[in-house]
């Protein structure tokens, strides 16, 4: 009441400017803007982000597979990833082998103690593979391993496209142009008749096969930036017209100051959804180049790996389901889950919908 | 990941001082919201009889009543009342001006009258909105009665009719009026639009009531042509119009708005025209349905000044050869005063003061009012310091119950911490809601 | 529509050689030697002015100011076919403490030209004298020392504040930059700011989403004003703004400039805003100065047919006084196609022969009122 009174006062005289404002500023602490409570920036994200029951799901699905396979050989930890169960039955097999002309006769006799291909049961929660290994085992650290060389080539593909997308977006003219006309080049390449010709390069160079993952997802990393460039690009684009750029400028702030504390924050968002994005797909990736032979061999695990063996033996694609399903079940997760996520990150994140 | 962090502390200290909701708010919040939108929907969609949404008129000089209409939007932040009971009449053939700052509620009135409000968040929750429509005469079918010529003896005519497969036969003739439209019979009726379902709005919109936008950029097609857009109106809302018919009045429309070219407009696209341009073509296209009542929502706010001033001498033009009222919506004073006969002052969601132009302009009674109309400065006004209101526009959500320009007011007295103020005649057309001028209670 | 236009133009200068009305200063415009010897005046002019020493009593001062925007290129020469004149041939002079204001419709060139003499556009040609230093080719290095001392307020308060920092941030970043304070005494002179500008401490931690238009452009205005400048450039700063609000900014730019003794660039459309916080005014239309001179000169004696149709077309705020109206017929033509002769030419009320062919002369009618016409308003 009595503040009111005094800004009544202060406008109808006409006092100096200065004290006017200070009495605005009085004013504006009153009860009305008191009853309007906002939603912290976080508070709405995740309020977006759990809108949708799919990021739900996803969420949850992600989660539980991260657990299982790094928390799960912790607590399930009876067999290692190439432990070979020998406990089972001894199998003697006999095989005469005779020479041409029947002059005399050679007996092989094999034996075999390995538990292959065994059923779900107790020993094995689901059975063991055509090597003997424990299948639920291999699942976890095949699980680590895929993920670990999913994201390693997420990153490199994101700062490659970063960095690319940035100095294209930020300085324009002929170095966009150059860098523009290698995505057009790169976004030409078939990625995976390409990888399988540089899987046979490597393989004639004597390099061993369990680095080909590795080195396979890095060059699928290097080739496949121009998406994450063409999104930076574009979004820098749109954010050097803001005026708030304008203004940075107008402060003469350095290139560097204003590339990484005005822009690159404020493409954060998008980048990060893009990456959730591209987690799902490079997962699919690692497993195709698995399956085709490239990834890791034997002894180790991945989810394509796992999956591998039903190339070659059509009878555990048609008898033993224990074998190859649960792996490729954990890959629908994998990829589900990632773009489940993704795809509430994009809605709780894009700008557009910001209140 | 750093950026959650950050934000999440910020977010725990922040939420000491009570500035940001807390989550359990957050979700008390959602609940009560996803309750009342889902009741909301639901009645919006259901199938109702005719008579359920049929009103009568308080006075029938009116052209549409709008009474004690509430419309919220059901928010995360909580329940924004943009409306909030707000009560006000179109006369016919009149222009009624609703003046007000941004988030006062003159656009969400407006949409609540066109039923245009985004759902589920955006919903008319009380009130009711009656609108006299003058609309075809219709049989079981929900076909329009034609009017039939008569002849001096009151017999009806009839002419011979070739149809497509050569045959002839004889059919009453239809009455055509000067530009060649068939003419059908038509009946008032009032309908209740806040009551009305969805579906069937559209009788009413384009046809009874149509609405010109702010933004002349976006409001048309890009990819049809003008012509395309303004036969589509005619085609749709006169019956057995065909396409030749569509275009001369669409023509006629052009020429009326005052373009100079209309064949050539006629044929060309949006982005091929300026801003001004847009603007006509936006109104010819109000215009096409001949509607009782047209909205114009900010019509020159984008536009440049010279052109502002095009479009309002078209708009006082179209006043008198128009037979409809109009209702303008719009943030500026001087066009207020250019066009309107009547006005309506809002703030956060409620009607303050309401009268006459002149006595809006002349006499204004309430506080905001006149603190509006002194805060902006004038070609004439040669004063040294300008008068300001001090604080901000309110968001209304959780207002209090005492009148919303309490802690903006400099003419405040100790009433103004009681309740709400009611509407208080000053003069008969005079409306004001500001405890200064309450009578003496004794 | 426009080329069709041109084409009138050209076949009627052909036809009307002889019979013409007589106009202003030049009689014999359609004398192609009179009008190369005009032409080649007017280019000496400006040649001559180039070397004339900056002004002693101005702040800001600007000569000749071109500023071209190169719209298409063919691939292979580098010869632009198209430009876009946003500013095209503009002088005028700031004194300190003086608030110039720049109305014109939109295309008119007032926010290229703002933000060209500030160097954030390079321009095409011409020279800007900032506290008698010629800056116009100096270098983003040599800018940055001058950064502090000019200083930009936008339009939008919704796109002029970077969104993922806190008010405190923005508004510190610029200090720490330049070194205005030490390290420990910044958050001090930031709070301090905030008062000035009217803005509660508390909103040192908070985002620029949370604040509504007035608040945002307060922090615009304390972001501007953390350097210290002598001279802002307002770009529109109430258009965005609810008329109550307006009138807040208004009162609290002018406090500033008396605390601070700045001098302002005040770009408006708002005739009415610009008459009340001006000393002078420019008119602009497509990219060139039609009419310039003090307040009230301005708005007394107005010369320019364009300002009187401007002034003119502002609503007046009395439902019973009707004023007398002067509609200018046609659009604002495409500032990349401008008219030739006058640019004004093609809506004017009095534009007769002469006007198609010939640029007026930007003359001085009277001490510090300039007017580009063939007929002014006397």
């Amino acid at each position: 009441m009595e503040e009111n009174r005094e800004t009544d006062e202060m406008i109808e005289s006409s006092e100096n400017v200065n004290e006017e404002v200070s009495g605005i500023a009085v004013a504006e602490d009153k009860p009305l803007d008191k009853n309007v409570k906002l939603m912290s920036p976080t508070r709405m994200v995740l309020r977006r982000f759990f809108r949708s029951k799919l990021s739900i799901v996803g969420l949850v699905m992600l989660a539980a597979l991260l657990l299982f396979c790094w928390i799960g050989p912790f607590v399930y930890p009876v067999y290692k990833e190439d432990t070979v169960d020998r406990s089972g039955r001894y199998e003697y097999t006999a095989y005469d082998v005779s020479s041409d002309n029947g002059e005399y006769v050679q007996l092989f006799v094999t034996f075999n103690n390995v538990n292959d291909l065994a059923g779900p049961s107790a020993e094995h929660i689901l059975g063991t593979d055509e090597q003997g290994m424990d299948i639920f085992t291999r699942l976890m650290y095949g699980g680590r391993r895929s993920m670990i060389v999913s994201f390693l080539a997420v990153f490199l593909t994101s700062a490659l496209g970063i960095i690319m997308g940035g100095i294209s977006g930020y300085y324009g003219g002929i170095v966009d142009n150059i860098i523009m006309r290698i995505c057009d080049v790169l976004m030409c390449l078939p990625m995976l008749p390409l990888m399988l010709i540089i899987g046979t390069v490597l393989d004639a160079n004597g390099v061993p096969q369990r680095y080909y993952i590795y080195l396979l997802m890095g060059l699928l990393s290097v080739f496949s930036w121009p998406g994450m460039a063409r999104l930076v690009r574009g979004q820098i684009l749109f954010l050097r017209e803001q005026e708030y750029m304008v203004a940075a400028e107008a402060m003469g702030y350095s290139t560097a100051r204003k590339i990484f504390k005005h822009l690159i924050p404020n493409i954060l968002p998008q980048i990060l959804v893009s990456m959730t994005l591209s987690l799902g797909s490079m997962i699919l990736y690692e497993s195709t180049l698995s399956y085709l032979n490239l990834g890791v061999p034997v002894p180790y695990a991945s989810w394509g790996t796992m999956i591998e063996i039903i190339s070659k033996r059509s009878d555990i694609l048609q008898n033993n389901f224990n074998v190859w399903v649960p792996s490729g079940i954990c890959i629908i997760i994998a990829v589900l889950g990632f773009n489940f996520i993704g795809d509430g990150l994009r809605d709780a994140l894009d700008p557009k919908q910001r209140r | 990941m750093a950026l959650f962090n950050k934000k999440s502390e910020e977010n725990a200290k922040k939420n000491e001082d009570k500035h940001y909701l807390s989550g359990k708010e957050v979700r008390a919040i959602a609940k009560a919201n996803a309750k009342e939108m889902r009741r909301l929907e639901k009645a919006k969609n259901k199938k109702v009889p005719e008579e359920y949404y049929l009103a009568e008129m308080k006075d029938n000089g009116n052209i549409l009543e709008v009474e004690d209409l509430h419309s919220y939007f059901f928010t995360d932040q909580g329940v924004v009342k943009a409306v909030n009971g707000v009560t006000f009449n179109i006369p016919l053939n009149s222009t009624v001006g609703v003046v007000g700052e941004s988030g006062c509620g003159k656009s969400v009135t407006s949409m609540s009258i066109m039923r245009l409000l985004q759902g589920p968040t955006g919903q008319i929750v009380n009130g009711s909105i009656r609108f006299k429509a003058y609309d075809f005469k219709r049989d079981e079918n929900g076909n329009p009665i034609p009017v039939y010529e008569k002849d001096e003896n009151g017999e009806i005519v009839y002419e011979e009719v070739t149809d497509n497969n050569g045959k002839t036969t004889r059919k009453p003739k239809q009455m055509t009026d000067n530009g060649g439209i068939g003419v059908f019979e038509k009946e008032e009726k009032v309908y209740d639009i806040a009551k009305m379902p969805i579906k069937e709005m559209y009788r009413l919109r384009g046809r009874q009531m149509s609405m010109v936008f702010q933004e002349p950029m976006t409001s048309l097609n890009p990819v049809f042509t003008i012509g395309n857009q303004l036969d589509e109106v005619s085609l749709l809302h006169i019956p057995g119009a065909t396409k030749e018919l569509a275009k001369k009045r669409s023509i006629d429309m052009l020429n009326m708005v005052g373009i100079a070219m209309p064949e050539r407009v006629y044929a060309s696209y949006p982005h091929e025209l300026s801003g001004g341009m847009r603007q006509r073509v936006m109104i010819a296209m109000a215009l096409a349905g001949e509607p009782r009542l047209i909205i114009a929502d900010e019509p020159t706010t984008a536009l440049d000044v010279t052109i502002q001033a095009q479009i309002l001498d078209l708009f006082n033009d179209l006043k008198k050869r128009i037979n409809g009222s109009i209702l303008l919506i719009t943030h500026d004073l001087g066009v207020i005063a250019e066009m309107a006969d009547y006005v309506v002052v809002m703030y956060a969601g409620r009607i303050i003061e309401q009268g006459t132009a002149s006595e809006i302009f002349k006499n204004p009674c309430h506080p905001y009012t006149k603190g509006l109309q002194k805060s902006k400065p004038t070609m004439k006004s040669n004063e040294d310091k300008l008068f300001n209101i001090p604080g901000n526009v309110p968001n209304p959500i959780n207002m209090p119950n005492h009148c919303y320009f309490k802690e903006r007011c400099a003419e405040c007295i100790g009433k103004c911490s009681g309740d709400y103020p009611g509407m208080v005649q000053v003069s008969p057309s005079h409306f004001v809601a500001c405890h200064l001028y309450a009578p003496k209670e004794d | 529509m426009n080329e069709e236009n041109k084409m009138n133009v050209e076949t009627t200068e052909k036809a009307e050689t002889a019979a013409n009305t007589s106009g202003g200063e030049f009689a014999n415009f359609d004398d192609a030697q009179e009008f190369e010897k005009e032409m080649e005046a007017r280019r000496a002019k400006i040649e001559a002015d180039k070397l004339l020493p900056p002004d002693p009593d101005a702040l800001l001062e600007v000569r000749h100011l071109n500023k071209y925007f190169v719209l298409k290129k063919t691939f292979f020469k580098q010869i632009p076919l198209s430009t876009l004149k946003a500013v095209d041939d503009v002088s005028f002079t700031i004194k300190k403490g003086e608030t110039l204001g720049i109305v014109g419709e939109s295309g008119c060139g007032k926010t290229t030209m703002g933000r060209t003499v500030l160097k954030l556009h390079q321009p095409t040609g011409g020279q800007i004298f900032f506290k008698g230093q010629d800056i116009t080719n100096f270098k983003p290095k040599e800018m940055k020392a001058l950064r502090t001392e000019m200083q930009i307020v936008f339009q939008d308060p919704y796109s002029s504040l970077p969104p993922r920092s806190t008010v405190g941030d923005i508004l510190s970043e610029p200090v720490k930059v330049h070194g205005i304070v030490p390290q420990s005494e910044i958050k001090d002179y930031v709070m301090n700011l905030m008062e000035q500008c009217g803005l509660r401490d508390y909103y040192y931690e908070r985002y620029p989403h949370e604040f509504s238009g007035g608040q945002r452009q307060r922090i615009c205005i304390a972001r501007a004003l953390a350097v210290n400048p002598k001279f802002v450039v307002c770009d529109e700063p109430v258009s965005a703004l609810d008329v109550s609000i307006q009138a807040q900014i208004i009162n609290l730019l002018k406090k500033l400039q008396i605390e601070r003794q700045l001098t302002y660039m005040f770009i408006s459309h708002d005739l009415s805003v610009v008459k009340y916080i001006s000393d002078k005014i420019g008119v602009m239309y497509l990219g060139s100065m039609v009419e310039f001179g003090k307040k009230e000169d301005i708005f007394s004696r107005p010369h320019h047919p364009y300002t009187i149709a401007l002034f003119s077309a502002v609503p007046n705020p009395d439902p019973d006084e009707k004023t007398h109206r002067i509609l200018l017929s046609g659009d604002i033509p495409s500032p990349a196609n401008p008219p030739k002769g006058c640019k004004f030419h093609t809506r004017c009320p009095r534009a007769k022969e002469i006007c198609k062919h010939i640029a007026p002369k930007y003359r001085e009618f009277e001490e510090g009122h300039f007017c580009a016409c063939h007929f002014p308003e006397e």
